[in-house]
C-alpha cells in the first residue's frame, strides 16, 4: 500500500514538475521563439530599407568586384551601342597651324575605346579611357569628356571617372606626379600641378582653356565613397606631345 | 555600304547665336565654330560642335558651312540678341558663360519649340532624321543621324563626300558628369524580395514550431 502510495505521490509530484515545465516550454515556444523570429525578420527588413545599408553596398562592391580593371588597347574594344559594328576607323593628316607639320588623328566614336592613362605613383595603372561620360560609359573605364579638346589637340583635355572603380586612387595624386595619356596616334605626358575641389554646378575646370593641360575628376565625399555634389580634380600641365606613326 | 553618321546637339543652347555680320565666304569648320562662338553659344557645345566638324571635315562642303552660319545667325537674331541686349547690355558674342546659362532660361516654351524647329528643318535639307527628347523643363537632348548610301544618287551635300566618308560620334552630355558610386535612393528589388522571403520563412517557422508542441 505504502508502495503505491510513493510511487502514487512520486507521480503526482512528477505530473507537478510535468506541467510547470509544460508551462514554461509553451511560454518559450508560443511566445519567445515567434517574438525573436519576428525580431530578427523586422530587423533585417529595416537594415535592408534604411540609408546605411546604401551607403555601404559601394564599399562591399568594391572589395568584391571581380571586375578586371585593365583591358586590352586593341582599338574598338567590344559591344560599343553607340555605332554601327562596320563602322571604319576615322583617320585624317592633319596639319599643326603653329608648326605646319601633319601629324596622323584618330577620331573616336562615342563610346569606342580611346586611351589609357597611367600615373603609376598614385596607383592609375593602366587605366582605360573611353570616348564620352555617361553611365553607360563610365562603367567600362574612365571617360574623356567630348566637349573637350581631342587628346593631342590643344588645349584642356577633360577625363571623369567613378571614386569607386577606375578613379579610386585619384585622389592619391600628388603635386609632381608624372602622367602619361596614350591613344593610338600619340603620347602625352603631363605633370600634375594642382588639386581642386569644386562644386558640381561649377563648370570652371571642364571648360575650354587656352592653356595645355589635362582635367581628371571624380565625385568628391570626403575620402568616402558615394556619390557628392562636389568633385575632386587633378588639374596637369602638359611637358610633352609625342606623335606617333599610324599605319592604315 | 549603308554608313550610319550621327549628328548630336542641344536645342537650347547649340542654336543660342547672336547677330553676327559674319561673312558669307565661310570656307571652313573653323568659321563655323568662330560663328558658334560669337553668336554666345556656350563654351562646351561650341567644343562638342568643333569636335564634330573637325572630325567630319570632308563631309561638308564651304556652301554647307555657309548656310550653318545663315541658320544659327537667323536663330540668334529672332531670339537672342534682343534678350541679351535687354538683360545683360551685350551682344551675344560678349557675354559670360553664367549669362548664357541665365539667358537660356528666359526662352518661351514657343521659343524652344521655334528653335528645335529650326533644326528639324535644316536636318531634312541634308536628309537627317532628328530625335528630340526633353530632359527636364528647359533642357532638351537633341539626336540627329544622318543615313546615306554610296551606291544612292544622293545629292545632298552631306552624302556627296566619298563612298569611305565616316562620322566619329559627339553627344551633347552634361558638362560634369555624376562620377560617385551610386547611393541607391530607391530600394532594390531584390533587397526587397529577400526580406518578404525571411520574413514568409520565419512565420512558417512559427507555424511550425507552434503546431509541433501542439502535438
Amino acid at each position: 500500500m505504502s508502495k503505491k502510495s510513493a510511487e502514487k505521490a512520486e507521480k503526482h509530484a512528477h505530473g507537478h514538475r510535468s506541467s510547470s515545465s509544460n508551462r514554461v516550454l509553451r511560454t518559450v515556444t508560443f511566445v519567445l521563439t515567434p517574438f525573436l523570429i519576428l525580431v530578427i525578420t523586422f530587423a533585417i527588413c529595416f537594415l535592408a530599407l534604411v540609408k546605411p545599408f546604401t551607403a555601404v553596398k559601394p564599399y562591399l562592391n568594391y572589395i568584391f568586384n571581380t571586375t578586371s580593371t585593365t583591358r586590352s588597347t586593341e582599338y574598338g574594344g567590344s559591344l560599343n551601342i553607340y555605332r554601327a559594328d562596320d563602322a571604319p576607323l576615322n583617320v585624317k593628316e592633319v596639319e599643326d597651324d603653329d608648326t605646319g607639320e601633319t601629324h596622323t588623328m584618330i577620331y573616336p566614336y562615342y563610346g569606342d575605346f580611346y586611351a589609357t592613362l597611367n600615373d603609376e605613383s598614385a596607383g592609375l595603372v593602366d587605366v582605360p579611357v573611353y570616348s564620352g561620360t555617361s553611365n553607360e560609359v563610365l562603367a567600362q573605364g574612365a571617360g574623356w569628356y567630348n566637349g573637350s579638346v581631342y587628346i593631342g589637340n590643344y588645349g584642356n583635355v577633360v577625363i571623369a571617372g567613378h571614386n569607386h572603380t577606375y578613379f579610386y586612387n585619384l585622389p592619391n595624386c600628388e603635386e609632381g606626379d608624372i602622367v602619361t595619356l596614350e591613344t593610338d596616334y600619340v603620347k602625352l605626358t603631363y605633370v600634375v600641378s594642382e588639386k581642386v575641389v569644386f562644386h558640381e554646378d561649377d563648370t570652371t575646370y571642364v571648360f575650354p582653356m587656352d592653356d595645355d593641360r589635362l582635367t581628371m575628376y571624380t565625385c568628391w565625399n570626403n575620402g568616402k565613397l558615394g556619390m557628392s555634389e562636389y568633385r575632386l580634380a587633378v588639374i596637369c600641365e602638359l611637358t610633352e606631345r609625342e606623335w606617333k606613326e599610324v599605319e592604315q | 555600304m549603308r554608313f550610319l553618321r550621327t549628328l548630336s546637339a542641344t536645342a537650347v543652347s547649340a542654336i543660342l547665336a547672336g547677330t553676327v555680320a559674319i561673312s558669307a565666304c565661310a570656307t571652313s569648320y573653323e568659321d563655323v565654330v568662330t560663328a558658334a562662338e560669337e553668336a554666345g553659344v556656350p563654351a562646351n557645345n561650341v567644343q562638342e560642335l568643333s569636335n564634330f566638324l573637325e572630325a567630319n571635315a570632308d563631309s561638308f562642303t564651304s556652301d554647307d558651312f555657309d548656310h550653318m552660319i545663315e541658320v544659327v545667325t537667323e536663330v540668334s537674331e529672332t531670339y537672342v540678341v534682343e534678350l541679351a541686349q535687354e538683360l545683360f547690355g551685350k551682344t551675344p558674342g560678349e557675354l559670360t558663360e553664367d549669362e548664357k546659362t541665365q539667358l537660356g532660361k528666359y526662352f518661351t516654351t514657343e521659343d524652344r519649340e521655334a528653335i528645335i524647329q529650326a533644326l528639324l528643318d535644316l536636318g531634312d535639307e541634308y536628309g537627317v532624321e532628328i530625335d528630340v527628347d526633353a530632359i527636364s523643363q528647359g533642357e532638351y537632348s537633341v539626336a540627329a543621324s544622318i543615313e546615306s548610301d554610296s551606291d544612292d544618287d544622293d545629292s545632298s551635300s552631306a552624302s556627296s563626300s566619298s563612298s569611305s566618308g565616316t562620322t566619329a560620334q559627339i553627344v551633347v552630355e552634361d558638362a560634369v558628369a555624376a562620377t560617385g558610386a551610386s547611393a541607391e535612393t530607391e530600394v532594390p528589388a531584390e533587397t526587397v524580395a529577400i526580406a518578404g522571403i525571411a520574413l514568409m520563412l520565419a512565420v512558417t517557422g512559427v507555424v511550425v514550431v507552434a503546431r509541433k508542441n501542439k502535438e
